[in-house]
């Protein structure tokens, strides 16, 4: 393939491009449904195909296709070529920063190849937790998924580099209803890990489907919090979500570049306290595992902010050129179908020195906001609002955690709530997801998030209570 | 190999292979679409084929899907779904594919024009746009804006002599207008999603995107309240979307994860509410002659003055409660990979055209009867409310104050929350007779008399 991926390239450079790219996909996935104790579905996926980039009098085409004969790769290829000098009578000159060409193979870790495990156990470990999640005649409704997925890519560009990835991750995640006279809620959580089946194989998920019941069957008698402005602690998962929605995409050099991005022109401004950090990195411990973007760019580690302060944007090599930097390997696209954009990779905050109690402690009134059961979140870059909808999340009384809440939604404003954060603890904890990803222009990638426990000074948090 | 082709192969290889039924579900799709902001960023192209094929022994059932129809890739599909099928476990429930398929008369769903657009045509659309902003306001500019068509042949043959094909089209526009001036920035987003070329007014969309992004600038949260609400047609289409499509659908139901079990006869919503399940709406973009599965399409009324009539079903479910499937077989293509792609999914019971009812009041007419509230004109975060408890929450990014009958102050940054199952029983005061679409779901603008504003 490789091979076939550098004829692409150099036919592009034939036909007048001044760089080229081309990317094979090969990715094999598997869904394991069960409900109330019996198996739903099992559905399994292979997706392979090739998108070309090409550009052509400093403006890019891109065209893709799943069918690997040569008339269809050479047709893409004029497709791209076609649509790039198309768009040069429309555009400014694009241009690339400069990179070292790198030829390099890379593969997640793993044990067991989920593919060589039969679709029996898969269905096994599914029906277990799922029947242990019927904890009461509370619960209405128990489902269970099991996910695998394995993501390989090959990456030749008309520089030299040619990149290979491999990737492999596993994970349950378990939804719970609960009904109590005519009230009824919801509970879903999920876990993965970069790993191959044994992580399916040694974690206890029967407890975590059960503790899943449990939540719900808490949340129906809960209420919904009062609606107002308030001081607020996070749990890791949550402070995840803040950052990746609040931060995260406001980061993004690409929103920078075109000034759609509140962050634009802040770089060294004060933006969060002093307590905060934040990193976007390639490889970290329950992350997802992104070795290189999609554009040969390795990705290490980028501090975001340190110590409050912004340090740098995310960056792609155009967007990088743009704002006179070096790429940061932020450029990742979701399939071969689409073209790289700037993407987070693992964002998140780094621990500092509190225990939870001296985080709790201090709020006179307040809500304990967690992430498990929640809901994802969403992003205004331009306008500068975020919200995301929390799992069951708890009442804080003088220093104290008292009653459940349910209904929980937060929001923010990405230049305020970081500036609020006034202690942060000292526990880390990153986590992603086989089952979903994150959003941006069609395209959605598999991201990372997490931190410590912190405690946040002012957050809105919505309610009809 | 054509679709129809690869799909009738795979349901007749799948039955020698040992298949007791088999069904194939094939799609070629092709798609064009120009990323732009103050200038063309990118222009995209994207032929995608792929097979799903669901195969049945005994009553266990194997699903696999393939993105290639070349040399031996559909019997290999096959092969897999076999082996998927003999490790899976029986279900007593299963009854068969449908026997009964054909299709509806079904209009202005497929636009050869649209069809055939190049992509340099989109390119020079999306450029002319962006000369029309900056032309505009010199506080203006395009950010994350994108033009696209599609255009999709889709083929379902099964074992009971199902071997139909449909064809489709698509387009979309997407604007984000951003206007700013000595620091202050305003952002507005305006979208439309038809199915064809000659539905789009590109320049009028942008227009009324950039006249608001302009006021935006001085947006600002207000403080916390109860106050009416007057929300628009494209967020009351996204509200209907989250507290209905998931849950209106007798899987759902049968599965005991639905706020609407047992309530079938019942009131459910005050008795100006009538929403019904439209799968041969003129050129909606959820109409198609038949259904994922190859039942026809129709016309299926949910709730009728507030009275709840029908779940909504595909074949499997309908034979579990011994009725008829509505024609709601939805391959719903979501997920990281499968994400657009409904060729990687079984199907499951969803809405087709889910359309609220018009009502009489204009939008003018719901501000003019409001002396104090907001209208709420966009929206993020509101699909992440929960349908099961009913929890409504929007964090606001467009909207005005209304004062006296009204528009006053430009609004951002608040959230705004109620019951949904309330809001459409108790406090639904006015349905305007503005309908939009966001997707396949169908509304119009609404009043309602009272919803929690957390602010500042």
């Amino acid at each position: 393939m490789e091979d076939r991926l550098a004829q692409l390239v150099q036919k592009a450079r034939q036909k007048g491009a001044s760089f080229a790219e081309a990317r094979f996909q090969d990715v094999t996935s598997t869904l394991v449904a069960v409900e109330n104790g019996r198996l739903k579905s099992y559905e399994s996926q292979k997706l392979r195909g090739i998108g070309i980039r090409v550009l052509v009098r400093h403006s890019w085409g891109y065209a893709s296709c799943s069918d690997l004969a040569s008339k269809s790769t050479t047709f893409a290829l004029a497709t791209a070529l076609k649509l790039a000098k198309a768009s040069s009578r429309h555009s400014d000159k694009t241009e690339l920063s400069q990179t070292t060409p790198i030829t390099d193979s890379r593969t997640s870790p793993r044990k067991i190849d989920p593919t060589e495990v039969s679709a029996e156990e898969k269905i096994r470990v599914a029906l277990e937790a799922n029947k242990a999640a019927m904890t009461s005649n509370l619960i209405k409704n128990s489902a269970t998924r099991i996910g695998t997925l394995s993501d390989k890519r090959i990456s030749v560009n008309s520089e030299g580099s040619e990149i290979k990835t491999d990737s492999c991750m596993v994970g349950l995640g378990h939804l719970s209803v609960a009904k109590l006279s005519s009230d009824m809620e919801r509970v879903s959580a999920q876990k993965s890990l970069c790993s191959g089946f044994e992580y399916l194989r040694d974690e206890n998920w029967n407890q975590f489907a059960q503790e899943i019941s449990q939540l719900a069957e808490k949340a129906v008698r809960a209420r919904t919090p009062k609606a107002g402005t308030f001081e607020a602690v996070a749990d890791p998962e949550l402070i995840g979500l803040i950052l990746h929605e609040a931060f995260g995409h406001a980061s993004e050099g690409d929103l920078v570049s075109t000034k759609e991005s509140v962050l634009e022109g802040q770089i060294g401004t004060v933006l969060a306290s002093p307590q905060v950090t934040i990193l976007d990195e390639g490889i970290v411990e329950g992350g997802y595992f992104v070795p290189y973007d999609d554009e040969a760019v390795p990705k290490g580690r980028t501090i975001i902010v340190e110590n409050g302060v912004l340090k740098s944007y995310l960056h792609s090599r155009q967007s990088a050129l743009e704002l006179g930097v070096k790429p940061t390997g932020n450029a990742r696209a979701m399939d071969f179908e689409s073209n790289p954009i700037v993407r987070q990779t693992n964002f998140y905050m780094q621990p500092g020195d509190r225990n939870f109690e001296e985080l709790i402690e201090d709020v006179k009134e307040g809500y304990y906001i967690r992430g498990r059961g929640g809901g994802g979140g969403q992003v205004d870059v331009g306008g500068g609002t975020f919200t995301f909808a929390a799992g069951p999340s708890y009442h804080i009384h003088n220093g104290e955690v008292k009653e459940m809440v349910r209904g929980t939604t937060v929001s923010g404003a990405i230049l305020e709530t970081l500036k609020t954060i006034y202690a942060v603890g000292d526990d880390l904890q990153v986590t992603t997801s086989v089952f979903g990803g994150c959003g941006k222009e069609g395209q959605l990638v598999k991201v990372g998030d997490g931190g410590p426990h912190v405690r946040i000074g002012k957050i809105t948090v919505g309610g009809s209570g | 190999m054509s679709a129809r082709v690869a799909a009738q192969r795979a349901v007749a290889l799948a039955e020698k292979l040992g298949a007791h039924e088999a069904e194939a579900y094939v799609t070629r799709a092709t798609e064009r679409m120009v990323d732009f902001h103050d200038k063309i960023e990118i222009g995209r192209a994207s032929t995608l084929v792929g097979i799903g094929v669901t195969v049945i022994t005994g009553k266990k059932r194997g699903f696999f899907s393939n993105s290639s129809l070349e040399g031996e890739e559909v019997e290999s599909t096959v092969r897999t779904a076999l082996s998927i099928a003999k490790a899976s476990e029986p279900d007593p429930d299963w009854k068969s594919f449908p026997t009964k398929t054909g299709r509806r008369t079904v209009s202005a769903v497929f636009d050869k024009r649209t069809a055939e657009l190049e992509g340099d045509h989109l390119v020079k659309e999306a450029a002319s746009i962006v000369d029309f902003v900056k032309s505009k306001d010199k506080r203006l500019s395009l950010v994350a804006s994108a033009l696209g068509t599609s255009s999709v042949v889709t083929s379902i043959s099964n074992s009971y002599d199902c071997n139909l094909q449909r064809r489709s089209t698509g387009v979309s526009f997407f604007v984000r207008v951003k206007a700013e001036e000595a620091g202050k920035k305003g952002i507005s987003d305006e979208g439309i999603q038809a199915r064809s070329w000659k539905e789009l007014s590109l320049q009028d969309t942008a227009d009324v995107a950039a006249e608001r992004a302009i006021k935006m600038m001085n947006a600002r949260p207000v403080s916390s309240r109860e106050t009416p609400i007057v929300v628009s047609n494209e967020i009351i289409a996204r509200i209907l979307n989250v507290m209905f499509s998931g849950t209106i659908n007798a899987e759902s139901v049968q599965r005991g994860r639905s706020p609407w079990i047992g309530k079938i006869g019942k009131q459910v919503a005050s008795d100006t509410f009538n929403l019904v399940d439209d799968g041969v709406r003129k050129a909606g973009m959820g109409t198609r002659a038949f259904d994922d599965e190859g039942v026809p399409q129709r016309t299926t009324p949910i709730i009728v003055k507030g009275i709840l009539q029908s779940y909504l079903y595909d074949t499997y479910t309908a034979s579990k409660d011994r009725v008829s499937s509505t024609g709601n077989a939805t391959r719903v293509g979501s997920g990281t990979f499968g994400l657009g792609r409904p060729y990687t999914q079984t199907p499951l019971p969803a809405p087709t055209n889910l359309v609220l009812d018009d009502g009489e009041a204009t939008l003018n007419e719901m501000i003019e009867e409001t002396s104090d509230g907001l209208y709420i004109i966009d929206s993020i975060g509101e699909w992440l409310s929960n349908p099961i408890s009913g929890l409504l929450n929007a964090t606001v990014t467009n909207a005005f104050e209304i004062r006296n009958g009204s528009l006053e102050d430009p609004v951002k940054g608040v959230i705004v929350s109620g019951n949904f199952f309330e809001m459409i029983t108790k406090s639904l005061d006015l349905i305007g007779n503005d309908v939009k679409n966001s997707g396949n779901v169908y509304a119009p603008s609404a009043k309602f008399s009272r919803m929690r504003v957390a602010g500042e």
